[in-house]
């Protein structure tokens, strides 16, 4: 992962660009993701807004990542944050200064936004604390915005 | 959970994703050889039937639903088969038909399921909304086939 970022950051220049790409990037993989994730952890539906930011930290994060990770609830009931420790993403990394504004896990961000996507809740996410910039913990936010009403795009007869 | 061999003939299977595009459909029982018109018409049948199944169910069922909750369904029967469905939260369908007197296939859905995580989602040459052609996944879903046709 550390190679292809820095890849990214030579092939970009902006690490704001790299960071909108590696948020694209985790939602494509999101995508794909939600299915081994529904199929192994046996979910078939998502109840509430609660149920499923459990099942992102809880299982999630532990089936993909292999931590353990917690909720923290805003008083807004549709914004939830994900708090974890021992990213292994950031094991072995550090982070110059002149990358300060990277946002190195955005990755993460983009899978949890893609994996969503796919069950018909958009949402928008946020890195807001990260250990690799000196916080005790890192931090995403999910803020639900709509649930997506089925629709059919299959041509008619 | 029991490790009760589940033993069943299957004429069809469908599988179709969120969008309503049909990803796989696949006869076993051989014999009738159906045009690609036929196909196509009967790719849209069924998912139309199991989309308007599904809204006429959650219409007329008498508990009160949540906000986010849905009414799955498990199979319907007709005297000649029984048609057995799976809706993935991520709006993957899997439908399955057989002899009417086949057991539960709820194993068996889950088992595609799984198959199809395996073989077509892990697979990066693999386009989501595409249709499954992959050998891997063809191969290994007619063996599945075989061995619940067999044991």
């Amino acid at each position: 992962y550390g190679a292809l970022v820095t890849t990214m950051i030579k092939d970009f220049q902006d690490v704001k660009i790299v960071n909108q790409e590696l948020e694209k990037m985790g939602f494509n993989i999101g995508l794909r993701l939600i299915d081994e994730f529904l199929a192994k952890a046996g979910i078939t539906q998502c109840r509430n807004l609660k149920e499923t930011a459990h099942y992102i930290a809880k299982v999630g994060f532990k089936m993909f990542l292999g931590i353990n990770a917690e909720v923290s609830w805003s008083t807004d009931s549709r914004q939830f944050s994900v708090e974890f420790k021992n990213n292994p993403l950031i094991e072995f990394v550090e982070l110059p200064e002149r990358f300060k504004d990277l946002e190195y896990s955005n990755l993460l961000c983009g899978v949890i936004r893609g994996a969503l996507h796919s069950v018909n809740m958009i949402v928008t996410t946020a890195l807001k604390r990260s250990e690799l910039r000196g916080d005790p913990l890192s931090e995403i936010q999910v803020t639900l915005k709509e649930i997506a009403a089925e629709k059919v795009t299959a041509e008619d007869d | 959970q029991g490790a009760e061999k589940i033993m069943t003939t299957i004429y069809t299977i469908y599988v179709y994703n969120r969008e309503g595009t049909c990803l796989f459909l696949r006869k076993y029982n051989g014999d009738s050889k159906q045009n690609p018109k036929e196909i196509e018409i009967e790719k849209k049948n069924m998912f139309g039937t199991l989309f308007t199944l599904k809204t006429f169910v959650n219409a007329i069922t008498p508990k009160t639903m949540d906000e986010w909750e849905k009414e799955p369904i498990s199979y319907f029967q007709t005297s000649q088969y029984q048609l057995h469905y799976l809706e993935t939260a991520s709006g993957l369908r899997f439908a399955v038909s057989t002899p009417p007197d086949a057991p539960n296939m709820g194993r068996v859905l889950n088992r595609l399921y799984k198959l199809y995580v395996d073989y077509v989602v892990r697979n990066p040459c693999y386009t989501l909304g595409s249709e499954i052609v992959l050998p891997g996944f063809v191969q290994r879903v007619e063996t599945y086939v075989k061995e619940l046709r067999n044991k």
